[in-house]
């Protein structure tokens, strides 16, 4: 309820807080309007520390989520908070890092290049920034190649660099939209590595996939989304008794839910 | 506002300067311009020839006017297309991710855009004076006013421009804009004229709004008015008049820009 | 707070208030400089243009390029005066080309006057323009009064402008025929880096036929290092009559 201090309180406590929020988008055309609801009255704690799995069919609403969060989209109705902060809000953006779906960079910069532009933006000082940049290029497994051109890498290799700028500024909290699609085995269990070691760290990740296997591997709870509605959070308990369980459970809620 | 903030606007608004700058510089289209206008200033030489005693003014005209009219092409398109091709490819996503103001993006992006313009003019006016140095054009102040002014009022079509390409949905019809406010900018002077001449009706509001609203780039244009009395050389009174008038009118289209962009999703 | 929606495009109405304010602002600075700035030269729809001319003048105006209009439009007249007009007889076509100023009358270039009254609308400034068109059509092509009317255009548009009164004291000369008047009341006007070719050519015929030899090798020497060849030929051969030396 708005304006209850409990729940306010508890908003601050979570790293990402969704409180009845809905997204509904409004398109003109030759004086016709039309509505289309990209989410429906979304209630969604993220808890500090946690990875939390974000499940849908396509146009589910996975990626209108993400955009609430970051505030490139502002809520019909509700609210978003990033540990408490409100969502777009400087304060929020500078806890947050993210990975878009399929990263598109400026063909003529190098990787080094696009980390100290976008660290930059992030108002990093300029002595931490080579370092971290540096660091970020590390950990992403792409220092072998930062100063070859973006118009020169493959989509793997654009994906680490994604993941790069997002690590960047050390957020605590991870918005991740398909980060292993396209992606081959070995990078897949790197990155894959590399979130339980972000995480272990105190990160905070979002991870939005089609990907039921990953999610299954990595998060604590995974939500499902049909038709902008959140109509499942399962815990991790809920699907480690056998493996493919997730699959199993997210294929019968679609159903249930009429999705298809 | 708190001393910090300002600071990281600014700062931010310096990164995307520079950004755009070494984007624009980098953007083929550009080298394409910069060597055409190269192409176009030989070409004056040409006609320079034809005009015998009047070759040297003749050079002198072409070369100042194909300068203003590439540099406009080079600043109306970046401008048009830049924000938009942001977010078309998404850019625009991993830079307003990040604690980045609307405000110092869209800056960022108005001085990224005017200095790479500037940078561009600055060659072209090198070419152009040696070809005037060795035709033997002893040199008049009222060229560096002719500059002067076409920078302004390249400042003027950068902002105008990103205005249009917040407003419309594609880049063919934001420079389609752009351009023609360009040339109803110059025609100022003559809506004046005719406006107590005309007959009333619904084409003289029209006319009348466009007078009151479109920039009167005929202030600004120096380059026309090289032997002209009046103009004097930067100190005088026009000159202030001028760059006042770029900067309210500038400051103004920015100011609707941001309200268009401030609330803007994605 | 109240919005409207447009395909995800809310506008809070304190950004309407603020684009209304920004409006307001550059209505105001308009006005301001309606009232404090006016172009010194005719408006368009006052220049009258050839309907040849129409689109070109136009359309360069439209782009704020005045002065390129009028250059162009030079261009043209000297295009224009140096064609031979199909009109006339074949044996005055060699020397109407030429022009030279022994044959007062040679080719009739109609044009030639209203050419340069609209290139002198456009660019009132264009000193050049006047002064070569005054002295083709007085003394190449015997029509003083138009020459006339052209410098008198010309002072009224720039008072300040001393050449304009020279020629025309110098046309008023030659209408009487006084030679030595003609290039007394040149003067001046015939080291001005604007003083065009013909002028002098006119100018050194005249020290010639007065038997001024030193002048009219010095014009004809000036001649050969402008920038209009028209004349070259007439100067080398004029210097070689001289018995100079071609420098």
């Amino acid at each position: 309820m708005p304006g209850d201090p409990a729940r306010e309180y508890a908003a601050k406590e979570h790293a990402l807080s969704f409180r009845d929020v809905t997204k509904t988008y409004v398109r003109s055309h030759l004086g016709r309007t039309s509505r289309f609801r990209g989410i429906e009255h979304l209630d969604l704690d993220l808890r500090p520390g946690e990875i939390f799995g974000l499940l849908g069919l396509n146009g589910s609403g996975k990626t209108t989520t993400i955009k609430l969060a970051l505030g490139l989209l502002a809520p019909t109705s509700g609210s978003v908070s990033i540990f408490g902060h409100p969502a777009g809000s400087r304060s929020a953006l500078a806890l947050m890092g993210y990975l878009p779906e399929l990263p598109y960079f400026y063909p003529y910069l190098t990787p080094r290049e696009i980390l100290t532009f976008y660290g930059r933006l992030s108002g990093m000082p300029h002595k931490e920034l080579e370092a971290k940049t540096s660091r970020s290029l590390e950990k992403t497994g792409i220092e072998r190649h930062t100063d070859r051109r973006m118009s020169d890498f493959s989509k793997g290799m654009l994906q680490r660099v994604g993941m790069a700028q997002a690590l960047l500024h050390e957020p605590r909290l991870l918005l991740l939209d398909e980060p292993v699609s396209g992606l081959d085995p070995l990078a897949v269990a790197e990155f894959r590595a590399l979130f339980s070691r972000l995480n272990q760290e105190g990160t905070s990740l979002l991870l939005s996939s089609h990907s039921i296997s990953e999610v299954e591997r990595l998060c604590h709870r995974a939500g499902i989304l049909v038709e902008g509605r959140l109509v499942k959070i399962f815990e991790q308990k809920d699907w480690s008794k056998e493996p493919g369980l997730l699959e199993t459970l997210f294929v019968d809620m679609i159903r249930q839910n009429g999705a298809e | 506002m708190p001393a910090y903030f300002l600071g990281h606007e600014l700062s931010t608004a310096f990164a995307l300067a520079r950004h755009t700058f070494q984007e624009h510089l980098r953007n083929r289209s550009f080298s394409v311009a910069v060597l055409f206008s190269g192409v176009l200033l030989y070409m004056s030489v040409l006609m320079g020839v034809l005009a015998v005693d009047q070759e040297v003014r003749v050079l002198l005209d072409f070369g100042l006017s194909f300068i203003e009219l590439m540099a406009f092409a080079m600043a109306a398109f970046g401008a048009a297309s830049g924000v938009l091709r942001e977010m078309e490819t998404k850019t625009i996503y991993l830079i307003l991710s990040r604690p980045v103001p609307r405000a110092a993006f869209l800056s960022g992006r108005c001085l990224g855009l005017i200095g790479s313009t500037g940078a561009a003019v600055l060659a072209m006016v090198l070419v152009h004076l040696s070809l005037l140095w060795l035709k033997g054009w002893p040199g008049q102040w009222s060229y560096a006013a002719a500059l002067y002014g076409i920078g302004l009022k390249l400042i003027i079509a950068v902002v105008v421009g990103i205005l249009f390409s917040l407003l419309s949905t594609s880049t063919l019809s934001a420079l389609t804009m752009t351009t023609i406010v360009w040339t109803l900018g110059h025609f100022i002077p003559e809506i004046e004229f005719l406006l107590p001449r005309g007959a009333g009706g619904p084409a003289a509001v029209f006319l009348q709004a466009g007078a009151y609203l479109l920039p009167n780039l005929q202030l600004l244009n120096f380059r026309d008015r090289l032997d002209a009395p009046p103009l004097a050389m930067p100190g005088g009174e026009l000159f202030w008049i001028a760059a006042g008038y770029t900067l309210f009118y500038s400051t103004a289209c920015f100011g609707l820009a941001y309200a268009l962009f401030r609330k803007r999703e994605f | 707070m109240p919005s409207f929606g447009r395909e995800n495009f809310n506008i809070p109405l304190r950004a309407v208030g603020f684009a209304a304010a920004g409006l307001c602002v550059i209505s105001l600075l308009n006005l301001a400089v309606f009232q404090r700035f006016h172009t010194p030269f005719p408006n368009p729809s006052q220049l009258r243009p050839s309907t040849a001319e129409a689109t070109q003048s136009t359309g360069l105006m439209a782009l704020g390029m005045r002065r390129l209009a009028a250059d162009l439009a030079f261009i043209q007249l000297l295009m224009y005066y140096g064609t031979p007009e199909a009109d006339e007889g074949a044996g005055r076509a060699e020397s109407k080309a030429e022009h030279q100023h022994e044959e007062y009358g040679g080719g009739h270039y109609s044009e030639l006057g209203p050419r340069a009254q609209r290139i002198m609308k456009l660019d009132p400034t264009f000193a050049y323009v006047p002064l070569y068109a005054a002295g083709a059509l007085a003394f190449n092509l015997g029509r003083a009064q138009e020459a006339l009317d052209i410098l008198s255009t010309a002072a009224r548009a720039d008072p300040r402008e001393w050449k304009f009164r020279a020629y025309m004291a110098a046309i008023g000369a030659q209408k009487r025929g006084d030679a030595p008047a003609v290039l007394r009341e040149l003067g001046q006007a015939l080291d001005d880096p604007d003083c065009p070719t013909l002028i002098k050519h006119i100018a050194a015929f005249l020290n010639r036929s007065l038997g001024r030899r030193e002048e009219a090798i010095r014009l004809y020497r000036e001649i050969l290092s402008s920038r209009d060849p028209s004349y070259y030929e007439t100067a080398r051969r004029a210097l070689r009559e001289l018995g100079a030396a071609i420098q």
